[in-house]
């Protein structure tokens, strides 16, 4: 099976308020391949999101790296992990839309600098709202959605380009049964249209719904295959 | 995936600025303002030179004066006459009679008019006894009668106003006949102030010098049209320079608001962390704040050069010449020449909207490079 | 040429662009077109020889506006009446030497070359004032040949700007033309 992500001996450092040095992900080796959904559980604080920010790129390893289909993506310099991360559609823990634009705006965001038309960024923006039944409140501002629609649509920003890796923080978090189904059902087609999917979560219902036999539990910052 | 001839970037640039309507206001006239501060002196000053040069064109190549011991003395009229025209290149050459003496209000120019030979510039002929006034000279406008101080006190009537748009040329002038103007100035019968000559070729104005100063035989001052110019010119810039002083508010304008600009630029992080997790570049990013910038900075040019105009080429807009030369009440109407436009702009551009420019530029390129996971993560707002 | 520039439509557009404006530039100088000969003024001397520059005439030696250097103009009016105006006197005496070349006529075709006096402005046949070269006068083609009306008129002149050749018009030849401005009048 061909490697999507691999992390080779991670590990991340965060200092403390007091000053302490915390190691968040200590020595973590996994491989996440294409054309599959890997969930990962883990305490409150275990370093689920700082994984998948290490895994799209965003904070560098304090050690080890992250390979990209076999390149070393953590090492290269910002301006070519910035064009690399052109093909992370990334799902934040707290959705980090900006308030003051609609729903469709935000999701179009990642389209803008890629040259597409305004007529084009709105209809595929649109698209992918549909595709999370989330089409209905576009033109609305953010801030006058529902958490469970705001997460939503931070689902839609990160399907809009059609990533070849999607990092979802906690996606379900704020969704009722149906939604969370229709949600899960969505994260498991983009993984089937071969795109690597990682999810973290520890809502019960996603965990215990069996969507993929890929689980991980992350503790003490190493990931342990579950299951 | 269809290619847009504008960058996409540019309309989210222009979306950026809807998005605080308010303060995008504020920043572009207050960058306006600053501009037209900026621009208005100098604009005022190239007009003014254009103007001035312009209407030496009309007037002699060169003036002769004669000196004596006292300074200047009057010049014999028709022996003086006669002699310009007899040294090879002059084409005409008239005496003038005309002086500064004692009004109302401060000095006035004495001008002599011959009502048989009356200068083509001339739209009131005075006869003897009566007074043609510039429309800057203080006076009670309910008197008929306005009385001059000079060599001798003499009352005269007024018989009109110059028209507004010569008030340029005419500072607190007088149209007088030429008798009365040899009366006021205390002239003798026959003499006249000074020698208008004008010669065909501008190559000629310095080459005469020697051989007209040689025809007379008693010691003359000669001015040329080019020196006159200059004199004016230098006049002009160096008011103008003063008035530049004017700009060290509007740059300290500007800096408080390149230092509010950095600060919000800073106060954005967060976003430009998001953007970049979301897959813009650094440049990217650095465009969007660039076509921002450019944006406000050409709207603020544009409408700040557009106000600068209207302050200084507007016909009732006389302010300018209250402000940067001792001119009262005095319309001035300024030519118009679209190279006058090119300095200011240009200094508009490099003293103010430059330094906007790499402020925000540079905030934004410090703050595209960082690790867009910190930013995100220290979540500034 | 890159393929990639002609493919990029913004910079294929401006290059287009650019190539319109430098054209602009340049047809004016093709106005006459090949084998269509110098165009003559716009309209010819009045009945007292004065000329009448209008602003679209240019010098046909060297394809200047000459209404824009009025103070050095000078023009030949030919057999047929029309008439040639020039930016300076250079121009209109190497026109003189060299009528096939500059006017597309021949020598029998020159009737009269005016010229303006260099201190009085008086527009005056070419043929009857002195020709001075060598002087720190600048026309718009550079040092000029300057005519002046009369001994007193060329001794002042040389007085004040000096000028190491006078000659008459019915003097000068190419070799003169050689002799004086060191150039080839055809050049």
């Amino acid at each position: 099976m061909k490697g999507g992500l691999e992390c080779h001996r991670l590990t991340f450092t965060r200092q403390s308020p007091d000053g302490r040095e915390k190691r968040v992900l200590n020595d973590l080796n996994a491989t996440f391949f294409a054309g599959q959904l890997a969930l990962i559980a883990g305490e409150t604080g275990a370093g689920k999101s700082t994984l998948l920010h290490a895994l799209a790129g965003l904070l560098r390893p304090t050690q080890g790296e992250v390979l990209a289909d076999g390149e070393p993506v953590s090492r290269w310099v910002s301006a070519h992990r910035d064009l690399w991360r052109r093909k992370v559609g990334i799902v934040f823990q707290s959705d980090r839309l900006i308030g003051d634009l609609s729903a469709m705006e935000n999701v179009f965001l990642p389209l803008v600098p890629r040259g597409y038309r305004p007529g084009e960024c709105r209809r595929l923006a649109i698209k992918a709202l549909r595709r999370l039944q989330a089409d209905g409140f576009a033109t609305e501002a953010v801030h006058k959605l529902s958490g469970g629609e705001r997460q939503r649509v931070a689902i839609a920003r990160a399907l809009v380009s059609q990533p070849s890796y999607l990092l979802v923080d906690e996606p379900t978090a704020h969704q009722d049964g149906n939604s969370a189904a229709a949600i899960a059902d969505t994260l498991l087609a983009v993984a089937a249209a071969g795109a690597t999917v990682v999810v973290t979560a520890h809502d019960a219902r996603i965990l215990t719904s069996g969507i993929t036999r890929h689980r991980y539990q992350l503790e003490c910052g190493r990931l342990r295959m579950k299951g | 995936m269809s290619k847009s001839f504008l960058s996409p970037l540019f309309f989210w640039a222009v979306r950026d600025l809807k998005r605080r309507p308010l303060e995008s206001c504020l920043l572009t006239a207050a960058l306006l303002f600053t501009v037209t501060l900026t621009a208005t002196p100098l604009l005022f000053t190239q007009a003014a030179t254009t103007t001035w040069v312009s209407i030496l064109a009309g007037g002699p190549s060169l003036v002769v004066r004669e000196f004596n011991t006292m300074g200047w003395a009057p010049i014999p009229a028709d022996e003086s006459v006669a002699i310009a025209k007899n040294v090879t290149g002059v084409i005409a050459a008239r005496a003038r009679v005309w002086g500064h003496v004692a009004g109302p209000s401060g000095l006035l120019t004495v001008i002599g008019i011959d009502p048989n030979r009356p200068p083509p510039w001339a739209t009131l002929i005075p006869n003897e006894g009566e007074v043609a006034v510039s429309v800057d000279i203080e006076r009670d406008l309910a008197a008929a009668d306005l009385t001059v101080i000079g060599q001798e006190t003499a009352t005269l009537k007024v018989i009109g106003e110059f028209k507004a748009h010569t008030a340029l040329a005419v500072n607190k002038a007088l149209l007088v006949h030429i008798d009365n103007a040899r009366e006021i100035l205390g002239l003798p019968s026959g003499y006249a102030s000074d020698l208008a000559i004008d010669v065909f070729n501008p190559a000629e104005e310095a080459a005469i010098q020697p051989d007209l100063a040689a025809a007379f035989p008693r010691p003359v001052r000669i001015t040329t049209r080019t020196e006159s110019a200059g004199i004016h010119t230098a006049g002009l810039a160096r008011r103008g320079g003063v008035a530049v002083v004017i700009l060290v508010p509007a740059l300290l304008a500007l800096c408080l608001l390149v230092t509010v600009t950095v600060r919000e630029r800073l106060g954005r992080r967060f976003e430009i962390g998001l953007l970049k997790a979301l897959g813009w570049t650094t440049g990217d990013i650095v465009s969007l704040q660039a076509l921002r910038a450019v944006t406000i900075g050409i709207t603020a040019t544009v409408g700040g050069m557009f106000v600068a105009f209207i302050l200084v080429y507007h016909h009732d807009s006389n302010w300018p010449g209250i402000f940067y030369t001792e001119w009262q009440n005095l319309p001035t109407r300024l030519s118009f020449n679209p190279l006058d436009l090119a300095l200011p702009l240009l200094e508009a551009t490099g003293l103010v909207v430059l330094p906007f420019l790499v402020a925000t530029i540079g905030t934004a390129l410090r703050c595209a490079v960082s690790d867009p996971g910190e930013m995100l993560e220290r979540n500034y707002f | 040429m890159p393929d990639r520039i002609w493919n990029c439509k913004r910079c294929s557009t401006i290059l287009c662009l650019a190539a319109m404006v430098a054209l602009a530039f340049f047809i004016p100088s093709w106005a006459a077109g090949p084998g269509k000969g110098p165009t003559p003024g716009r309209k010819t001397l009045d009945p007292s020889g004065r000329m009448h520059i209008k602003a679209t005439d240019r010098c046909p030696v060297c394809g200047m506006r000459v209404a824009d250097y009025v103070k050095f103009s000078s023009a030949i009016q030919l057999a047929d009446n029309t008439t040639h105006y020039f930016c300076s006197c250079g121009c209109m005496l190497r026109a003189w030497l060299y009528p096939d070349i500059f006017l597309a006529a021949v020598r029998e075709d020159l009737k009269t070359p005016v010229v303006r006096e260099y201190f009085t402005g008086d527009q005056l046949d070419g043929r009857t004032v002195f020709w001075v070269a060598g002087s720190d006068v600048v026309g718009p083609m550079g040092p000029a040949l300057v005519p002046v009306m009369g001994e007193k008129a060329l001794a002042a002149f040389k007085r004040r700007h000096g000028g190491r050749t006078v000659f008459l018009l019915e003097e000068l030849d190419p070799d003169k033309w050689f002799a004086i401005t060191g150039r080839k009048a055809t050049k």
